[in-house]
């Protein structure tokens, strides 16, 4: 049986936010759309680094650029505009979820897109 | 009608037609439902009507294994049992809980859930709760302004609790047990010794003791232990004047497989917009929680678990339970424990009120069925009550497979949030090394003893049969949590009275 004190809590409103947005760079290749909402810069450098360290073989820029503008096409990327690159991510990003392709990096439960994202931040800022 | 048995003159015989050991919530269901009825009903209570430290500290022992809540506290001792300070959290059982899951090591009930579930509409107004409804879809009609997350069924289902007032059986049926002329109640009569036939075949009189120093001797056709886990077992273990095992104890079962409902804070869900999620809140008659899906049970060979939502400014101040409820005294516990809340909605309300921003952000607490457990037992102490009694002493012990159930529990709802695109969830440390299977010490229970006595329909894997009759004694039976072979993810008060009354209609058919 639960205890008294479990229920003594009353409705309380959940809406609260801490000074913890990411101010977003403009740069979508760094911003992942979601995620930064609730992270700041030093979450997101953190997850960054901690994606890094998960997957060395991923640990340049070059690399973290590619993969992220990589669509399973033939199609250029260098083109892209900046609303394109992000269309891009957040397709993938919802590719990803969907098909349950989901990593944990410092305990974020996120997309394998949005990770890089994170890591090619922590490479840029850093 | 009531005695106190302390008033009565020494060694004095009591009979009648059923007895029922313990006036909680297993025992006073049962009572009521023989109110009227031809037969004369002992109801024995070890304590009196209101809390007596002498017979609380009968409760006292030792723990050992994960850590728990005080022996002493975690249970009430009176007339009403821990009905007298519980939270009222009630919820149905799902059907999965009943079937052998072979990736669940001695799991299964001979019983399936249509067994029960046809005694929960029986067991609602004894618990005071609202209709007989457990369907999201229809707590959201009556709150139209409210959301519910909408996640695949096949993996996070919404969980329908709701809340009894809470009904304190004490408080609320003194009055009309005290006043059936059939019903004979006598408080301050703790049972010390179940004796039986010369092969213990069958129970012919208990005795009984209190603190006054009387001892009496209780004859009647029928037996019903109803002391919950600990004391049940602890009762039928310390009855070795005949049967050197312990009564019902021939296969080494009593005591065993104790359970409980580890729960714990483990991580935060931030969502991107201000939707009422006021369903998922305490301060209605019901509450949602995000449940794992059967099918996602079976197909990632975990547990069955929820997780509720709290705000997270609030939770972040909110010391686990069991670092709160760390005292022996149960009212000191229970103080502690509504200050450990207080504080924290103290401490965070300038912060809410300046809130403007539209995310939210919850702390994920999970609750989670345990796998049953050998290991996880009431064993006798070497140390003995006032009364004479050996103690009883807890080893709460869990599984690899809690903790994996944890995570991936939690990790499924972050999937469902991010396919939304609702949010994301962060789980917190202690879930995110995989090969580690240990449960935090900071891991509470909610106070939900279940186990010790399982039904099977074979006696070497439980105590008692599907109609709850000990195995091997014709009878005595046990009404009560203790025995569920498994405890679902839910709060075993609903079931355990709607298990109750399918045994009290049992007996019936059988006098």
């Amino acid at each position: 049986m639960a205890a008294v004190a479990t229920a003594t809590a009353v409705a309380i409103p959940a809406i609260y936010h801490s000074s913890r947005q990411k101010k977003s760079s403009g740069d979508p290749l760094i911003s992942p759309y979601i995620l930064e909402r609730f992270c700041n810069e030093k979450e997101i450098n953190e997850i960054g680094v901690g994606y890094r360290s998960m997957v060395p073989a991923e640990n340049t820029k070059p690399t973290l650029t590619a993969i992220l503008l990589s669509d399973g096409s033939e199609k250029k990327s260098e083109s892209l505009s900046k609303s394109e690159i992000a269309k891009l991510l957040q397709r993938k990003i919802q590719q990803e979820y969907s098909a349950y392709k989901t990593i944990i990096v410092n305990g974020w439960v996120i997309s394998p897109t949005e990770a890089r994202q994170c890591a090619l931040f922590s490479l840029t800022h850093i | 009608m009531h005695v106190d048995a302390r008033q009565l003159d020494d060694h004095s015989i009591i009979e009648g037609d059923i007895c029922i050991v313990g006036a909680g919530a297993a025992g006073l269901t049962m009572a009521l439902q023989w109110i009227g009825s031809p037969y004369k009903v002992i109801l024995l209570e070890g304590g009196g009507f209101e809390y007596d430290d002498k017979v609380q500290e009968l409760y006292n022992g030792k723990l050992t294994g994960q850590p728990y809540y005080p022996m002493k506290s975690s249970r009430l001792h009176y007339f009403g049992g821990s009905t007298q300070h519980w939270g009222g959290m009630c919820s149905t059982f799902d059907d999965i809980d009943f079937e052998v899951r072979d990736w669940v090591k001695n799991s299964g009930w001979p019983l399936k859930l249509e067994d029960i579930a046809k005694f929960y509409p029986r067991a609602h107004p004894i618990l005071d709760l609202g209709p007989y409804e457990y369907s999201a879809a229809y707590w959201k009609k009556q709150n139209p302004s409210s959301t519910t997350l909408e996640f695949d069924e096949q993996v996070i289902w919404n969980k329908v609790w709701q809340f009894s007032p809470p009904t304190r059986f004490g408080t609320k049926y003194k009055e009309t047990i005290v006043n059936a002329k059939n019903i004979h109640l006598y408080t301050y009569a703790n049972v010390v010794n179940i004796e039986g036939t010369e092969n213990v075949d069958s129970i012919t009189a208990l005795t009984i003791k209190n603190y006054a120093g009387k001892e009496h001797t209780v004859k009647a056709k029928y037996f019903i232990l109803a002391c919950c886990s600990i004391q049940t077992s602890r009762l039928m273990l310390a009855s070795n004047k005949q049967a050197k095992a312990g009564i019902g104890n021939d296969n080494d079962l009593v005591g065993r497989y104790f359970m409980e409902h580890p729960e714990l804070k483990t991580g935060e869900l931030w969502l991107t917009n201000s939707d009422n999620l006021n369903l998922y809140q305490f301060g209605n008659k019901m509450r949602l929680e995000l449940a794992i899906s059967p099918q996602k049970q079976r197909e990632l060979k975990v547990l069955n678990g929820t997780v509720s939502l709290n705000p997270l400014a609030i939770a972040r101040k909110i010391k686990s339970n069991v670092k709160t409820w760390n005292q022996d005294d149960p009212r000191k516990s229970l103080e502690k424990s509504q200050e450990n809340w207080g504080d924290a909605q103290k401490k965070t309300l300038v912060q809410r009120l300046l809130a403007t921003d539209s995310i939210q952000s919850f702390e994920l607490y999970t609750r989670i069925e345990q796998e049953p457990n050998p290991d996880s037992r009431v064993v006798l102490s070497d140390e003995k009550d006032s009364l004479g009694v050996p103690r009883a002493n807890l080893h709460w012990a869990l599984s690899p497979i809690d903790k994996k159930t944890v995570r991936k529990l939690n990790e499924l709802i972050g999937q469902q949030v991010g396919i939304k695109g609702i949010g994301r969830v962060k789980l917190y440390d202690f879930l995110l090394d995989e090969s580690d299977t240990s449960m935090p010490d900071f891991t509470s229970g909610g106070w939900h003893h279940m186990g010790t006595t399982r039904i099977s329909d074979d006696p070497k894997k439980g105590v008692v049969d599907p109609n709850c009759k000990v195995h091997g004694i014709d009878n005595l039976y046990i009404a009560g949590s203790s025995c569920y072979p498994t405890g679902g993810a839910v709060n075993p008060t609903l079931t355990l009275v709607a298990l109750t009354l399918r045994l009290s209609d049992y007996i019936k058919s059988k006098m």
